[in-house]
């Protein structure tokens, strides 16, 4: 078996299966195939044959205990952002990008010293109505 | 375009003048919002970032109307530009005195537009990797929170729909597009915060979407771009993006009045996101620390940027008065037809700069006098920090060797498991053998267009047969052994196979050298007759087969009217007739029938009929037959929901719903168009797991059709439906010719299955060699499937029914 660093890169067809299984936690092929086709049309068998692929290459795990067999990702969901993130493309227009985002939080990442004092205001308001 | 000739036209000049006169205006303007935005304090949010938006559209306009009057002519400029009233440009001065320096004005426009190529390059290349987010690692949120979106999005009066993604690349909620906008949440956002949190959070991208901040924020990009060298559209840009937010935070808290829970939300979400994601380098947006103490309604400290205003404020002066001064001085010397004396140049300079220098002097003394409370504050800041990080470190340092440990012990367990599964596993040799054989083949396939390139011989075709046929003999070879099946010997088999695939490429390389034309012309007539024959087989084996039962019935039917006495009543042959072509017409084999019609008297008959229900009761002994009331169950439903234009019983439905009995599933769409039923079953023996059978009414009078080759199951799962006995008799007739791999894949031959199971699609040529292993041995049952052939087509018949 592969160890945990040699696993390979997953492909958008299976991020999109690895994001369902981490968002609903470990879920039948059927399961995730109602979450993929409320997106976008999607075939039973195409998804069921993506997911035996990646058992086969490890990024998921099959629990074969029921009738209706278990998937699960197999790494958490940090781990394969780490390894998108390596991606040196993606690094070199996230700056770019980020200007171009907009969202609650699309400005830079806060610092270990503002987060802190966010901390401190959101603690400091809270004893203050208590 | 020569460089010197592009410098000398008198476009270059105007470009390089109008970027000049824009350093005092973008200073003017960037000047004019912050004295607006002082007397506007007490404002909204909403109509400070108006203000800033309209300041910063102002910017490409005051530049455009510079450039048409440059390009239009001096007259204009010293009406509109009053500040440069010797400023007189003429193309037919420049025209006419060619010999006139080339000005230096001139040389800004080629390196102001490589700038913004630059610039416009990075952005384009951001904005593609934002559109990819779209679709790139998401999926769809909880249908109920799709639902309050929709609430919420009527709240806040956004009329376009909006989807709502979870995104496993975000790293913070975001909103993407205007006209069909996302919102995208990281992964656990949904379910980490409560309801009224992730609800605020919502609102905040709602009032993004209905603000349309998205288009405006492209269009701050265009223009940043276009002034990328001036300080002052940056800061304006800075002003925008954080009204931007304040505006949206107050329709969050006005909707979601708990601004506490709201901030700390934001708190929580900023530190989960994950280490990577996208951190810009340059600030926007605002510091989030402002945006919770203005949420909370806590008093800003004492303002430490402002030091850094009033130095950028000076900076912006100096620039604009520089500017000024080069403007209007050197296209007087360069132009003007009266010289002007030297020092009146210099008077006027200094009359320009000297107010500007005095306000430098005055901004130079406060800063210096702010810079101690600065570094005071600094201190402070760097020891606080310097203890966070450390505890962060040890912390941080803690969980990664507890972690690692469990990580380990965790991948060991998986280890084995699955160590112990494949040792179970039976048909895992098979498997690897069939992974050999398509190996074989791909090498194979490599040596021939290698072989090819370089060029073979004349003989090339003939010598290539030969080894095919070798080939198929070693496979043929695995697959008898394989059938035994013990570890020692599939070791030993994969050897010797080894060994033939070495010597069929020593082969092939002897064989390369040059090929003319004309054998490649052959080799690929081969093929194209290959491919031929292929479809042929596949047809006639579909064909006959699935036919092989009526046909069988028709006769059946025929000779039991022969074999009846003669005088018996009609009412009589219907019974049996009945009994064998309609109640047990799916289940009863071959065999049984032949024995059947044999009979010829009643008494045997029903001893038959009675020994045959025997035959398949699950629990001889009691007087019930639970097979044979579950078979008459499952008729008598066939007739009561399937009927259509034929009886229930006769329709592929009921067909299929007698001899599999009710699927696990039905999907069924009658909104579709033509109406379609998908019907899933888990397992079926001898056949396999999820198997689907697709039905298509396309008349629309409810006789739905089974769709002849659905699109992820082939022609043979076709055969063992309607004919499973013939079909599994093909396919062992296949296997144990030796061609175990295609029979398998005979299943999947039509559809995309087998191409998703290899990762890749297979080579056309690749497909053909195979299908060409087949045709090339004689078939087990040829007369029967050309008779069974000629009668179908004699009758008109085809394998996929006409839709």
């Amino acid at each position: 078996m592969a160890k945990s660093n040699e696993l390979p890169r997953p492909t958008d067809a299976e991020l999109e299966i690895l994001t369902v299984l981490w968002s609903r936690g470990p879920a039948t092929v059927r399961d995730v195939h109602s979450t993929i086709s409320r997106r976008r049309p999607a075939h039973y068998t195409t998804v069921l044959k993506l997911m035996q692929i990646m058992a086969d290459k490890g990024l998921v795990k099959r629990d074969e205990k029921q009738r209706a067999h278990i998937y699960s990702a197999s790494r958490p969901r940090e781990w394969t952002q780490r390894q998108l993130a390596g991606d040196l493309l993606e690094r070199a227009f996230a700056g770019s990008a980020s200007s171009l985002l907009v969202g609650a939080l699309a400005a830079r990442k806060a610092s270990a010293a503002e987060l802190a004092e966010l901390r401190k205001l959101v603690e400091e308001y809270e004893g203050d109505k208590r | 375009m020569r460089l010197d000739l592009w410098l000398a036209a008198p476009v270059a000049h105007a470009l390089g003048r109008a970027l000049m006169h824009f350093l005092w205006q973008g200073a003017l303007l960037a000047a004019a919002l912050r004295a607006v935005l002082f007397l506007g304090a007490q404002r909204s949010s909403r109509w400070r970032h108006q203000a800033a938006t309209a300041f910063l559209l102002a910017m490409p306009l005051a530049f455009g109307i510079t450039l048409a009057l440059s390009l239009g002519g001096g007259r204009l400029i010293m009406v509109a530009l009053p500040a440069a009233p010797r400023m007189v440009f003429s193309p037919v001065i420049a025209q006419g005195a060619p010999a006139a320096p080339i000005d230096w004005l001139a040389w800004l426009a080629p390196l102001w537009m490589g700038g913004v190529i630059l610039f416009y390059a990075f952005r384009l290349a951001g904005w593609v990797r934002v559109a990819r987010m779209r679709r790139r690692g998401v999926c769809a949120a909880p249908p109920e929170w799709q639902q309050r979106l929709r609430e919420l999005a009527s709240a806040v009066r956004v009329s376009q729909p909006v989807e709502l993604l979870e995104s496993c690349l975000a790293g913070v909620p975001l909103t993407i597009g205007y006209w069909r906008p996302v919102i995208l949440m990281p992964l656990g956002a949904l379910a980490g915060l409560s309801v009224e949190q992730v609800e605020a959070i919502l609102i905040h991208e709602l009032a993004h979407i209905r603000r349309a901040d998205y288009l405006i924020g492209l269009a701050q990009s265009l223009i940043e771009g276009l002034f990328f060298f001036h300080p002052a559209v940056w800061w304006i840009g800075g002003v925008v993006r954080t009204e931007r937010e304040y505006a949206c935070d107050d329709v969050a808290v006005a909707l979601r009045p708990d601004a506490r829970a709201y901030a700390a939300a934001l708190t929580t979400l900023e530190q989960s996101r994950w280490p990577a994601a996208y951190a810009a380098a340059a600030a926007n947006g605002g510091s989030l620390v402002k945006r919770i103490r203005r949420l909370l309604g806590e008093p800003a400290p004492a303002r430490v940027p402002s030091a850094r205003a009033s130095a950028l404020a000076g900076a912006l002066v100096l620039l604009a008065a520089v500017a000024t001064a080069l403007v209007v001085w050197p296209p007087a010397r360069s132009f003007a037809q009266a010289p002007r004396p030297a020092e009146s140049a210099t008077d006027k300079m200094e009359q320009i700069t000297e107010p500007a220098r005095r306000n430098i002097e005055e901004l130079e003394a406060s800063l210096a006098a702010k810079q101690k409370d600065i570094q005071g504050a600094e201190q402070a800041i760097e020891k606080s920090r310097e203890l966070f990080q450390r505890n962060a470190a040890e912390l941080d340092r803690a969980v990664e060797s507890a972690g690692g440990h469990a990580d380990e012990l965790a991948q060991a367990e998986e280890h084995l498991l699955k160590a112990e599964a494949a040792l179970k596993e039976l048909e895992s040799p098979a498997r690897e053998s069939q992974q050999l054989f398509e190996q074989q083949g791909l090498a194979f396939l490599k040596q021939l267009d290698d072989a090819q390139k370089a060029g073979v011989r004349q003989d090339y075709f003939h010598r290539y047969s030969r080894r095919l046929q070798e080939l198929e003999r070693a496979q043929q070879q695995t697959a008898k052994e394989l059938q035994e099946l013990t570890s020692g010997k599939f070791d030993e088999a994969l050897r010797q196979e080894q060994q033939q695939i070495e010597q069929a490429e020593a082969a092939l390389r002897q064989a390369g050298d040059a090929i003319d034309n004309q054998s490649l012309q052959e080799v690929e007539k081969q093929l194209q007759q290959a491919e031929k024959a292929a479809k042929e087989f596949q047809q006639g084996a579909m064909l006959g087969v699935a036919r092989a039962s009526k046909f069988w019935g028709q006769q059946n039917e025929g000779s039991l009217a022969q074999a009846q006495p003669p005088g018996t009543p009609e009412r009589w042959v219907m019974a049996y007739k009945k009994w064998l072509s309609e109640d047990v017409a799916y289940i009863i084999t071959a065999e049984e029938r032949r024995d059947f019609l044999a009979l010829k008297s009643d008494a045997d008959r029903d001893e038959f009929i009675e020994k045959f229900w025997l035959r398949r009761d699950p629990t001889p002994g009691t007087p019930e037959n639970e097979f044979k009331e579950e078979h008459y169950r499952r008729m008598a439903y066939a007739n009561e929901h399937f009927a259509s234009s034929v009886q229930g019983w006769q329709t592929d439905r009921g067909r299929i719903y007698i001899v599999y009995g009710p699927p696990d599933e039905i999907d069924g769409q009658r909104s579709e168009t033509p109406p379609r039923q998908v019907w899933r079953y888990t397992h079926i023996d001898g056949l396999g797991y999820d198997i689907e059978v697709e039905f298509t009414d396309p008349g629309k009078t409810g006789d739905f059709r089974m769709v002849a080759a659905p699109a992820s199951h082939g022609s043979y799962w076709q055969l063992m439906v309607i004919a499973p006995e013939e079909a599994q008799a093909v396919v062992q007739s296949l296997r144990a010719k030796g061609f175990p791999a295609l029979a398998w894949r005979l299943g999947f031959w039509g559809g995309g299955a087998y191409r998703v199971g290899l990762g890749a699609a297979p080579t056309p040529k690749y497909v053909m060699l195979e299908l060409r292993s087949v045709l090339v041995g004689p078939y087990p049952d040829e007369a029967s499937l050309t008779k069974a052939k000629a009668a179908i087509e004699a009758e008109g018949y085809h394998p996929v029914r006409p839709q």
